[in-house]
Formats: C-alpha cells, structure tokens, sequence
C-alpha cells in the first residue's frame, strides 16, 4: 500500500494504536504511534507504513530512542524490498513515491523551528567506532522538520547506502553537542561507502572540540550529494566530497568554528566528479577549502573571514597544476578573503608550465584558473549563536554601480546564496587583466 | 618545448617559427603537421595580431569530420609536458595585452578550424566561424578571453549556426564573449559535453544576440553537464538546453549567479530521458539554477521540453537517473511572458520541498536593468535592499548582482531599459 498518512505522537501516541489518526481523533486504540521506533524497528509494512506513505510526526515532546546500553535501536535498515520497495537499488516501483517523515506541530502544521526531536542515546561502541542510526540499503527517504539530538554517547546518522539514492534532509537539525566530551570518536555523522545524500536548510552542530566530520558523501554511481543552504558549527570537517560522477553541490551554507570547510574526497578529481562550491560563507574556519591534492572544484564566490591557516590548502601537500590533469574541472577564484592568518593559498599547492615553476596566480598561471580573488579589510562580521549575521561593509569595498550597502542583518534559518557572489577584478593577490566588457 | 611565432602581415610560413622575427604566416601552418613539433605538449604558439589571419579554403570540412591535419599533433591527455598554448599578443610591444587576434574561419561549413582537439589553451583570440567540431571523449581544451563572434570589421558571417558542436565535446571558458552580430549564430555548442562525464564550462561569459530572432534557438545544448556561472546573457534565443540522452543524461548541468536580460523562447530548456516506463511524465535531471536574475523572458523561466509529458516529477528506475536531483531555487524573475514553469510540478515532488522550495524559490521581482550607450552593459539598480526578498531570504538584489556592476556607472533605480 501507498498514499497512507500516519502519525507519531510521544506525548499522546502509543505503540498500540494503528497510526492512522492524530491525537484529536484518538479513540480507543485508534491513535497515533508513540515513536517512530514503532515505525522503524517494530513494525512493519502492512500496518506501519512503507514507500509511498506520509508520517506526520509531531512535535508534542521528545521522542527518546534507546536507552545508552541496549542495541536495540540502531543501525536500522531500509533493505526491505517489501516495505520499502522504492528504495531498494534498481528495484524502484515506478509509481510510488519516496516516503516522507514530516515533523509538524501539535495541529499537524509544519512551521518554521519546530522539529520533531529525536533525542537519540546510542550505546556506547568503542572508543574507534560508533552505532549508527540507519544502515545498509536505504535511499530515496525525505525527512524535513526533524531533529536529532545525541546524548551522551557518540552515534553516526548512518554509515552505509552503496548503490542507494539516498536520503533527502531539508529543514532539519543535527546536534550533537549533547555527547559527552570523553565519549567523542572520529567518525563521520554521514559516512559510508558509496552514498548519495542531499541536504538543504539544515543545521549540523559537532560533539567535542571540532572532532568530528559531519557530512562524507558522493557516490561513485553518479547520485546526487548536495548541501544547499546549510550551517556548519563545531566540526572537524564540514563536508567531505567523497566521490561522485555527477556534479556535486556545496552552495550557500554558513560554515563556522571549524576545521576545514570543503575537503576534497579519497576518489581522484574533486571526489570523482566536479564539486561547486560557490557562494558559502567561512567564519573562523582553519582551512575553508582543502582540495586534498583532488582537483575537480569549482570554488567561487566564496566569503572567508578569519581563517586559520589558508583559504585554500592542500593537506595532501603534493599539488601539483600540471596542466594536462583534468585542469578544467578546478578553479579558485572571485572569492573574498579577509584576514587569513597564513595566506591565501598553500605553498603546496604550485603550478608548472613548460616544466618550470610560474606560481599560481596572474595570467601566466595556467588556464587563469586561480584569480580574481579579492584580499579586504574593513568587513565587520557578527555571526549569533542562531547563524544569523551582520556584516557590515565599508563603503569603499562597494562596486560601482552598487546602489545598496551591506549593513543589513541576515536572519537565521536563511541561506548566503544570494550574498556572496562578489569578488573582485582589482586589487587583491591577482595581476589578471581585467576582460573589457562588450563592444560591438 | 619551443615557443613559436606567427604573424600573418610579415611573416612567412618559410620561416621557421622560432622568433618573431622570423615568425610563420599563419595560424594554419601551425596546425597542419607540416613543421613537426610545432604543436607539441608544452608548446607555446605566440600569434602577433598584426592583422587577421584568414584560414580560407585550406580548411575544409563536413558535419561531424575531424581533420587530420588539425588535430594538433601529439598532444593528448596525460602528457607530462603540460598543454599546447596559444596566446595572442600584441605586435609591436610582444606582450599579452589584451590584443585580440583574429582568426577568420568558415562561414559554411559544419567543421571548421578545429577537429578534434585535446589539452589545449587559447588566449585572447577572436574566431569568427565554426571553431571546433568533434572530439570524442574526455578532451580538455580551455579559451581565455576569448572571442567568438560573426562579424569583425567588414567581414560579416551569416550561413554559421554555432561555434562549437557536435557530440562529447567538453572544455573551458573563461571571460569569453559570444556575439552574434548577424544573428546567424544560434548557439555556443550544440550537443556539447560529453557522454562520458565531461563538462562545458562558462566562467564569467557574455553571450548576446544568440538566435537574434530565430524562434528555437539555444544556447548552449549538452549532453552531459554544463556550467554557465556569473555569465551574462542578453537577447538571446534561450539560455542553457539541458538536454539529455542515454543513461547519464543531464549529469551536472549548473547555472548559477547569471544575469538573463531578455529571451526570445523559454529562458531554461530541460530536456529528459525517456528511462522510464510511466509516459506523461518529465523526468527533471540533476540540474542546478540558483542565484539567477531572468529579466523580460520570451517564454517560460524553466520549459520542459519532454514531448507528452504532463508534470514534472522524478520517477525512475535507474541508478544513472537521479530522482530530486533538480534544484531550481532562489532566482529573480521579472517580466516573463508565459511564466515559470511550462508544466505543473508533481504534487508530491513539491512536498518534499528539496527541488522547488518556497524557501529561496523563484520569486518575482521588480528591479532595473540598464543599458549603457553601447548597448550591452548589464547595471542593475536598486534603492532598497529589502524589496527584493526571497522568500525567507531577505539578502538584497544589490549584494546578488555585485560582481555584474563592476566598472559602470552608478545607475538610478527605475531607468528605463
């Protein structure tokens, strides 16, 4: 079956009833469910949904799933092919839709910062490993107004989706500033080996001191792995573009207090594929872009305000432009860079022309690839703990012809996109000649 | 790796090349294989743009034929030597200026001056004519301040349709114009990128008077991913044709920070591929437009052009497919004829609110764009920040459109255009 509407409800629902009506219409053991735990690991498709149905969850009270000892609730897998057919690698029923879990408030209406929260207590794993929330086979599932809070132990979203679409998170939360300090490993809250997630409008808070990677996907298959309008905080790494045939997506997120912003995958190219990363805004973010020795980026349009090392390194230490590998997928360039406690770019990262050393800026350095970027002074940030900011702009940093100044505050819940698409023809660390414009 | 000279008003395709002094005579000769060597990986070609440089009947071709004799010898992908480049420059002072060099191609026919090229860069060259052809698989070539134009002088093409085509083409460019003076020229590439993941990139590009009034023109057709990023487009017949075919359709197609003033037909063509067995319905693939400002399009925003499809919606069954993948968000539209959208979105697809969002969704504006007296400079004017809201994104129009007003006067909001 499909087109169903459930709902799960903590404070009123119960895993006795049938879901299929809220908590206004609850009559007997017509009612919501209790969890989604009763969704998940207890039940089943013909009387707790799959593919193509509607979960309503609402937001009445947290949703504690597990306990911080038993495995119970873990690594739960979509590798139904009865309940969730569509999500099954090329198994997909072709008229049923993907299932959405949908945290709405008490009168089953979505609304701006209300989340279902989830308020997850994994056991603990080792001190190399975590459990996760999802495994396996699982794609093509749409979440949006949820929320996932982490307590006490440290847990990952999920670890595996090889040949999988999926999932899709828009509008939803996930803070894993509840772990305790002692119990913070490594791994990755989205890690696995051949994914393809997207996210939008979501926010990602690290456990511990910036240990922690939150997003590790791309898949080598060619699905989709985007993060569009995302906030970062606290995390070793913000997004890995692990690989991926087709184009991935890094565009308007607020990434802070971080590490390293964009990491260039394991997989050659930029993560195998041709990553975008345009229009994003570093704050206090060591490293915002580091290509890994991987090209295929496209970084461009980027705000980069107190970064900590370079704006753009090179952990691999071993870049080398050569001019004949792919160079068409890679370029740094109209990016906005204030106060770089290193410089700009990475001593590593050089190019060679003709077997000789010509740097990597100016009209000489390969195909112009790196230029245009744009060195200032004067910007004056002010992010809130909510990523709502006020940058201010000295008028002098205005280009002609713009009419408006930059003293505006930006509010929470939104993305940068349309703000940074600015960098600079002059000044800056480029000699580049200025194209003239059209004449004719 | 030699440096070589050419200047087509004193030179001579005797000499040998190796100074300016003793420069070749044409761009051509370079080409042919003649001298062994001259294209070599890591090569530089100096053209002196001392006067244009008209290949004429040595170049001779048909649709979809490459020329041996044009492919630059010798340089292919993965060579450690570094790429062919060609670099115009100026004649009297010897240095990278900005001086155009011209090269007069063919008017009438498909292939040009190119066949298949890989691994190499051109710098400051204005092509008029059919550039490039076909070349098959994962080519690389880069332009640079480049120039592709239909008219230079006197000289006026009108039988050309494209610069670039056909299939599995990919490359890079780069602050490069493409001017249809004549409106001969109906596109930038047709059938371009390649089946095989490569990409046509346009950086900061110009493109006007594509199409001029020919109904159906496009800009620019592909087949696997294309990128168009801060570009500028004005008066053209459509912007981008995602087009698609074979399983690894529509791979990437990007088209961020662009200003479009004025479209003849529907401003986004998104094409599919027919891997499913539900017809009626347009499967939208991974397609990026974000951060764009359409102003005054012919047609619709976003047309999709699946013949008998009814919605659009993501149904597939195939891993090469990518269902969501289509994200069309934060534009500005202002004065579309027919609308954003030729076909309702699926319900469903809607509701999951990843593809077509509220938030930062295309939303209509109400701003100015302005001509400066040549009649092709893009100045967008505004007095107020916050009349340009995105849905819950209150970031100004002005902030968008920065880096576009670079160099131009201050405009006043409301100028007629």
């Amino acid at each position: 079956m499909t087109g169903r509407t459930f709902y799960i409800d903590p404070l009123h629902g119960s895993s006795a009833n049938d879901g299929l009506t809220s908590a206004s219409f609850a009559s007997g053991t017509n009612g919501p469910f209790g969890s989604l735990t009763d969704v998940w690991w207890n039940g089943n498709c013909a009387d707790h949904g799959g593919s193509g149905d509607t979960f309503f969850c609402v937001a009445s009270t947290a949703d504690v799933i597990g306990d911080g000892t038993s495995t119970q609730y873990v690594g739960y897998s979509f590798n139904d092919s009865v309940r969730w057919a569509y999500n099954v690698f090329q198994n997909k029923k072709m008229e049923e839709y993907q299932p959405q879990f949908v945290g709405v408030n008490e009168n089953l209406v979505e609304e701006e910062n209300t989340h279902y929260t989830i308020e997850w207590r994994p056991p603990y794993y080792s001190s190399a490993n975590v459990y996760k929330f999802f495994d396996d086979y699982s794609s093509d599932i749409s979440f949006r107004q949820l929320k996932w809070e982490c307590i006490e132990n440290d847990g990952a979203m999920y670890y595996h989706t090889s040949g999988g679409h999926g999932f899709y998170f828009v509008d939803c939360i996930f803070d894993w500033s509840g772990v305790d300090d002692a119990n913070v490993v490594g791994t990755s809250l989205f890690s696995t080996g051949n994914p393809s997630t997207s996210v939008k409008n979501c926010t990602f808070i690290g456990a511990g001191d910036r240990q922690k990677t939150a997003m590790y996907i791309g898949s080598q298959y060619g699905q989709h792995s985007a993060s569009y309008g995302c906030r970062y905080e606290n995390w070793n790494t913000a997004f890995i573009q692990r690989a991926g045939n087709i184009d991935g997506c890094f565009m308007g997120n607020i990434v802070k207090n971080c590490n390293t912003g964009v990491y260039g995958g394991i997989v050659s190219g930029f993560g195998g594929g041709h990553c975008l990363v345009m229009n994003n805004l570093f704050y206090d973010v060591d490293k915002p872009v580091d290509i890994n020795g991987k090209l295929g980026a496209r970084i461009m349009n980027n705000l980069m305000i107190d970064v900590g090392s370079y704006a753009l390194a090179d952990s691999s230490g071993t870049t080398n432009f050569s001019l004949t590998t792919g160079l068409i997928y890679f370029c740094f360039r109209r990016n906005i860079i204030q106060n770089a406690t290193s410089g700009i770019i990475a001593p590593e990262i050089i190019a060679f022309q003709n077997g000789s050393l010509i740097g990597y800026t100016g009209p000489n350095s390969m195909w112009g690839n790196i230029s245009d970027n744009k060195v200032v002074t004067g910007l004056t940030l002010d992010i809130a703990d909510d990523f709502s900011f006020t940058l201010e702009c000295p008028p002098e940093l205005l280009a002609p012809g713009m009419t408006t100044d930059l003293n505006e505050v930006i509010s929470a819940n939104t993305s940068v996109g349309l703000f940074m698409t600015s960098g600079g023809y002059s000044g800056g660390i480029t000699n580049e000649g200025k194209q003239e414009r059209i004449t004719q | 790796m030699t440096d070589y000279y050419v200047d087509p008003l004193n030179g001579s395709n005797s000499n040998d090349g190796l100074s300016s002094g003793t420069a070749f005579g044409s761009y051509a000769w370079c080409m042919t294989g003649t001298v062994s060597g001259v294209t070599n990986p890591g090569n530089v070609i100096y053209l002196m743009a001392s006067t244009g440089d008209t290949l004429g009947s040595a170049v001779v071709g048909d649709s979809g034929a490459q020329l041996a004799w044009l492919v630059p010898n010798g340089v292919t992908k993965g060579t450690t030597a570094g790429n062919l480049q060609i670099r115009a420059i100026n004649p009297t002072t010897l240095e990278e200026d900005g001086t155009k060099y011209v090269i007069f191609g063919r008017d009438n026919q498909y292939a040009a001056i190119h066949g298949k090229v890989q691994d190499t860069v051109w710098y400051n060259i204005k092509f008029l004519g059919y550039v490039s052809t076909y070349s098959s698989g994962a080519s690389t070539y880069a332009f640079i301040n480049c120039e592709f134009a239909d008219k230079h002088g006197g000289t006026e093409y009108s039988s050309m349709t494209n610069w670039h085509g056909l299939d599995n083409q990919s490359g890079m460019h780069i602050n490069c114009k493409f001017i249809s003076s004549t409106g001969a020229a109906d596109y930038v590439c047709y059938r371009g990128g390649g089946v095989y993941g490569n990409s046509w990139v346009f950086d900061s590009c110009e493109f006007v008077n594509l199409s001029g009034a020919v109904i159906g023109g496009v800009g620019i057709g592909t087949k696997g991913g294309v990128s168009s990023i801060n570009g500028r487009w004005k008066n053209v017949g459509s912007c981008v044709f995602f087009n698609t075919s074979g399983d690894r359709a529509g791979w990437g197609g990007q088209f961020v920070n662009n200003i479009v003033d004025g479209t003849e037909n529907s401003a986004m063509l998104i094409d599919s591929v027919d891997d499913d067995t539900s017809p009626g319905y347009d499967e939208s693939k991974l397609s990026t437009t974000w951060n764009n400002v359409f102003n005054n399009i012919g047609g619709y925003v976003f047309e999709y052009t699946r013949a008998g499809a009814e919605e659009v919606a993501t149904y597939c069954d195939d891993r090469n497919s990518y269902p969501t993948g289509i994200n069309l968000n934060a534009n500005v539209v202002q004065g579309v004829v027919s609308g954003i959208h030729s076909l309702p979105i699926n319900e469903f697809l809607l509701s999951t609110r990843f593809a077509f969002d509220e938030y930062g969704g295309t939303t209509y504006g109400n701003f100015g764009l302005t001509h400066d007296t040549v009649g092709t400079q893009l100045m967008v004017a505004t007095g107020d920040n916050y009349l340009f809201q995105l849905g819950k994104n209150p970031t100004g129009i002005g902030q968008f459109l920065h880096s576009f007003t670079e160099q131009v006067g201050k405009p006043e909001f409301g100028d007629v255009f």
